[in-house]
């Protein structure tokens, strides 16, 4: 080893805490980016995987009832490449040990005469067998409900199907890629334990729903050209259609379980980019205050190098090699830990997604690139002090360096306020503003590392919020009984009249498609009673809007969707019925967090369909004993007209437990990533002014000052350095915050972006606690400082 | 007269500081000659300017003008890149704070110059030259100011040079140490015939030289010592 490398590794010696932070910093920005980037590469090798092997269609269609003989009709439309008709109907499942009725979605397969291409949104068998195309007495069903509720291939299972209870045999279990994230209708996330898809054979589908040679789904694919902009073909779909009542056209891009895993990638791609950006700036930045002081301290020994004839070229690799050292290791490093975060990732979303197989792979190309990046910031972050270093000639780095600019600093000039402040604050005041570079590295570290927390801490109070909102504000009734048809009043004083029943409500929703010109909607006006205290539509603020007597009240989002305003008209056409256009006029505007609802009142809606007390579902608050209970679910569990009951407890300790698991694990990281950005950078800078400043400290202590007097002045300057880095945290993170949730922001919700009081003072106070733990540690380093020797040597 | 060239000529050296708007113009028009095999000591009160003769005959600095001939060549018309590889051939220094890499071994330190040079000495042989085998491996730190002086000295010597720059040798040594070290530089110059040129504002050293030149503000003074005295006879 050359000689200039023995210095080198002694010098690298010497400043190892240093080092150590800085690639610390740098491991944790490459881990990021490899983790996260990593999981994202598997998730979408797995979707795509799932997709073809599934033959994900691209268009789904639900209608009301539509004659197989139409098919064909419709794949000869322009831009269809295939499809396929199917059955889907919402049933009850009625399992012997659980009280409550569950619900769930039957789908049909394709018969054996459908046999010859691939079959569009085919499953994958997970366990037993297929269905026998002669038997028709048997389901596969799906395969996370199954392990949840312990089904197993012999069991027999009943399920009520249009008011008719049935027996079906499972003979296994299964998977379709359409069902990646499954969530059921009306939730916000998944529940494997209460809702499960049961796939049977067509000829048992059309004899359980009365559908003999009909269908009323369609899926199907799109040719190549039409892919890229489906929005014609959905529409002439949707027109060629129309007289068989079609309720939703849904293009793969807006497909549920497509849209959230789609999120998902979002999600993790904006964390592949944020996070290395923010952590390997902050290490290249602390990287150039390091080598900046290390050129200061080796001004003298350059110059004498450079006196005995060493060459520019020779001390510039000498210097830089730290920067690439720092960049290997930590790049390395990161890789590793990379790797590592991208299997604990892959992990949890092997939990959350039904994929067949969700592998976590090695990625060279990533690992190399990472490694390239890695170096890039930290000789980036080196070359300034390196230049200093070269840039001077011989004489003048041998030289004293000049004290830095001693002239008055911004405050001086206000001598009121600047000499109220005291010496020991002056002299903070002058060492901060003379250091500017370095202050201006430290008040960025400190305020990336306030904004994670902030963010962090907000991210879990917006998603709290949310399900707080939804459930203690918008869905207060305790069940909610959905029918398959509309119902008269009778049904109303039945559900009156079951078992610890308080308060009934009742809904009509009608479906339909809502135009504006060229602008059209499907979805559902929901009709809600004046004196309705258990559906309340609500502003995203909390705020409750009155149903107007007549009108509309819409969902901001959707009016903008259609092109309307307040007081304008739009053509309500109801998906069922005579199909005869309403003109309605909007008469509200709600700015709702979820979905596109529109509310109407129940008598106005009953009227403007020629009804009178119909009905779709009931809310209910009750005040049950459990044997009421017990009675209340078994008698629910028989009503022949029920689709599926709502049960909000369940719901809300569902959607808890989803997020409090997701969020937990996640959260805690984001705090340790922010604590690595404190304690690389913040505890680097206090080290490397202590170093910096051994001499002057020493002298403090020679005139009689106590090691914690002296701690406290290097404090002064710390807490004006993070105090101010932590004040514009506060903001930074806040629009992080709102920039993460717009992430997961699409046309059917918003994440409002929330932190209480609570979760500010989480943030600064693990702010200042990092701070203080920083102050600790110099202090114990100032404690320990030999004086004595500091004043003796002679460098 | 003698014949033999001088190692070091210098004619009409202008030197002027630039700092911001302030002129401090410091050499104004030296003529000057180092003779190979000769102990040259430049004399001038603190501040005269020696530190700035010495790095410009040294090829440490450009002057503003003048011209400075070393081995038939002009080096005020060098640039940084032909500078540096005139110092690492031809030139030794020896400074007054020692500048020694204090993260290096004293025969480590002699390896920074030994590693650059075409034809070195053995570091460890520079080492012993100086007396210094037993403490090779002690670092700056571990070592007297006038032993680190001895290290720096075999630094300088090490690279067999053509000449030795002295910039305040003993300037911060006792003067017991600092005449050892003087009496270090006088043995060398007998032993290797090394051309040597020693900076100070300590006007007895000035009896050890063969020429001496005394830096003052009208220009540079030239004499030679009839008879030259040991490091052991002077004291300041
Ligand atoms: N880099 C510099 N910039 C400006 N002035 C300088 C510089 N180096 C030296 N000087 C000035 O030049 C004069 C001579 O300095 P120097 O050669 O170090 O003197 P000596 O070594 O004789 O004590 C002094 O007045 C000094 O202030
Ligand atoms: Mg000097």
């Amino acid at each position: 080893m050359s000689v200039l490398g023995r210095k080198l590794r002694r010098d690298l010696v010497a400043a190892r805490g240093m080092l150590t932070a800085v690639v610390a910093v740098v491991a944790l920005g490459i881990g990021a980016l490899v983790g996260f980037q990593a999981t994202s590469n598997n998730l979408m090798a797995a979707r795509d995987a799932y997709y073809a092997r599934c033959r994900l269609a691209d268009f789904w269609i639900d209608l009301h009832k539509a004659p197989r003989t139409v098919l064909a009709e419709v794949a000869d439309i322009a831009g269809v490449a295939a499809l396929r008709g199917r059955i889907a109907a919402p049933v009850i499942v009625d399992l012997a040990h659980v009280p409550e009725p569950i619900s769930g979605l039957l789908l049909s397969l394709p018969g054996s005469d459908e046999g010859g291409a691939a079959v569009i949104n085919d499953i994958v068998l997970r366990s037993g067998r297929p269905l026998d195309p002669r038997r028709d007495d048997e389901v596969l069903v799906s395969e996370a409900f199954a392990r949840h509720r312990g089904l197993a291939a012999g069991d027999t299972l009943a399920l009520t199907i249009t008011g008719e209870r049935r027996h079906l045999r499972i003979v296994g279990t299964a998977i379709s890629a359409e069902f990646a994230d499954l969530i059921p209708p009306g939730a916000l996330a998944p529940e494997p334990a209460d809702y499960g898809v049961f796939y049977v054979g067509r000829q048992f589908a059309e004899n359980a729903t009365n559908m003999a040679g009909a269908v009323n789904s369609i899926v199907g694919l799109l040719t190549p050209a039409a892919r890229a902009d489906p929005e014609p073909v959905m529409e002439r779909l949707d027109r060629v259609l129309a007289p068989y009542g079609v309720f939703a056209t849904t293009p793969l891009a807006l497909q549920s379980s497509n849209l959230n895993l789609t999120a998902e990638l979002g999600g993790l791609a904006t964390m592949a980019t944020t996070m290395p950006l923010i952590f390997l700036t902050v290490a290249a930045l602390v990287l150039n205050v390091l080598m900046t002081r290390l050129a200061a301290q080796q001004a003298v020994i350059v110059g004498t190098l450079k006196a005995l004839g060493w060459a520019d070229g020779a001390l510039r690799t000498h210097f830089v090699s730290v920067g690439v050292l720092v960049g290997l290791v930590g790049g390395l490093l990161g890789g590793l830990l990379g790797w590592g975060l991208a299997a604990w990732l892959t992990e949890f979303y092997r939990g959350l997604f039904a994929f067949p197989s969700l592998p976590n792979r090695f990625y060279l190309g990533l690992i190399l690139l990472s490694l390239a990046i890695a170096l890039c910031f930290a000789v980036l972050g080196t070359l300034r002090g390196v230049r200093q270093v070269t840039r001077l000639s011989p004489a003048e780095a041998m030289h004293p360096p000049p004290p830095p600019a001693g002239g008055k600093i911004v405050l001086e000039r206000f001598p009121v306020l600047w000499r109220h402040l005291g010496f020991f604050w002056q002299m903070a005041l002058r060492n901060v503003f003379r250091n500017r570079g370095r202050s201006l590295v430290g008040i960025f570290a400190a305020a990336v590392g306030t904004s994670l927390l902030v963010s962090t801490f907000g991210l879990v109070e917006s998603l709290a919020y949310m399900v707080g909102f939804q459930f203690d504000q918008v869905m207060v009734a305790e069940y909610t009984l959905n029918f398959r048809t509309e119902l008269d009043g009778g049904a109303l004083d039945e559900a009156r009249r079951l078992p610890g029943v308080q308060r009934a409500e009742p809904v009509f929703a009608v479906a339909g498609t809502l135009v504006n010109a060229n602008h059209s909607h499907k979805g559902v006006v929901v009709g809600l009673r004046a004196d309705a205290t258990l559906t309340v539509p609500r502003d995203g603020d909390g705020t409750r809007a009155a149903v107007p007597a007549q009108g509309l009240l819409m969902a901001r989002r959707l009016a903008a969707q259609l092109g309307v305003g307040l007081g304008d008209r739009v053509w309500l056409i109801p998906t069922k019925g005579t199909r005869e256009p309403r003109l309605v006029p909007i008469t509200g505007l709600l700015d709702s967090l979820f979905g596109l609802a529109v509310y109407a009142d129940y008598a106005w809606l009953n009227a403007l369909v020629g009804e009178t007390d119909a009905l779709s579902a009931v809310k209910l608050r009750t005040a049950q004993t459990p044997a009421e209970r017990a009675a209340f679910l078994a008698e629910i569990k028989r009503m022949p007209t029920l689709e599926s009951c709502d049960d909000l407890a369940r719901e809300r300790a569902n959607l808890w437990q989803n997020f409090v698991v997701k969020l937990g694990g996640m959260s805690y990281t984001m705090i340790l990533f922010g604590a690595v950005i404190f304690f690389g950078a913040i505890l680097n800078a206090a080290l490397i002014g202590l170093i910096e400043r051994h001499r002057e400290l020493a002298t403090y202590r020679v005139l009689g000052y106590r090691p914690r007097e002296v701690g406290t002045m290097l404090l002064r300057e710390s807490l004006l350095l993070n105090l101010t880095g932590i004040a514009l945290g506060l903001p930074l993170g806040w629009w992080m915050l709102v920039g993460m949730n717009a992430q997961y922001t699409n046309d059917l919700y918003m994440i409002p972006s929330v932190i209480t009081p609570t979760g500010w003072a989480w943030s600064i106070g693990l702010a200042l606690a990092f701070v203080l733990i920083c102050q600790y540690i110099v202090q114990r380093q100032i404690d320990r400082m030999d004086w004595r020797e500091a004043l003796a040597m002679k460098e | 007269m003698s014949t033999t060239e001088p190692a070091i000529r210098c004619v009409g050296i202008h030197k002027t500081y630039h700092t911001g708007e302030v002129e401090t113009p410091v050499l104004r028009g030296i003529d000057l000659e180092i003779m190979p095999g000769e102990v040259t000591v430049i004399l001038g009160a603190s501040g005269a300017g020696k530190t700035t003769l010495l790095n410009i005959i040294g090829g440490i600095d450009r002057p503003t003008t003048g011209e400075i001939w070393c081995g038939g060549e002009n080096l005020a018309g060098f640039d940084d890149r032909r500078l540096t590889e005139h110092r690492r051939r031809n030139v030794g220094f020896v400074f007054q704070f020692y500048n020694l890499v204090p993260t290096l071994t004293a025969l480590e330190n002699v390896q920074t110059a030994t590693e650059i040079a075409d034809r070195p000495m053995d570091p460890a042989e520079a080492l012993a030259l100086v007396d210094l085998s037993d403490r090779r491996d002690h670092f700056p730190a571990q070592l007297s100011g006038g032993q680190q002086q001895r290290v720096a000295i075999a630094r300088a010597l090490a690279k067999r040079p053509l000449v030795v720059f002295c910039d305040e040798p003993t300037g911060a040594l006792d003067a017991t140490t600092g005449r050892h070290v003087l009496d270090l530089l006088l043995r060398i110059n007998e032993q290797t015939g090394a051309t040597i040129v020693i900076v100070t504002h300590a006007a007895p050293v000035a009896g050890l030289a063969h020429a001496v030149l005394r830096l003052e503000l009208d220009g540079i003074h030239a004499s030679r010592n009839a008879k030259r005295l040991g490091a052991e006879d002077i004291s300041w």
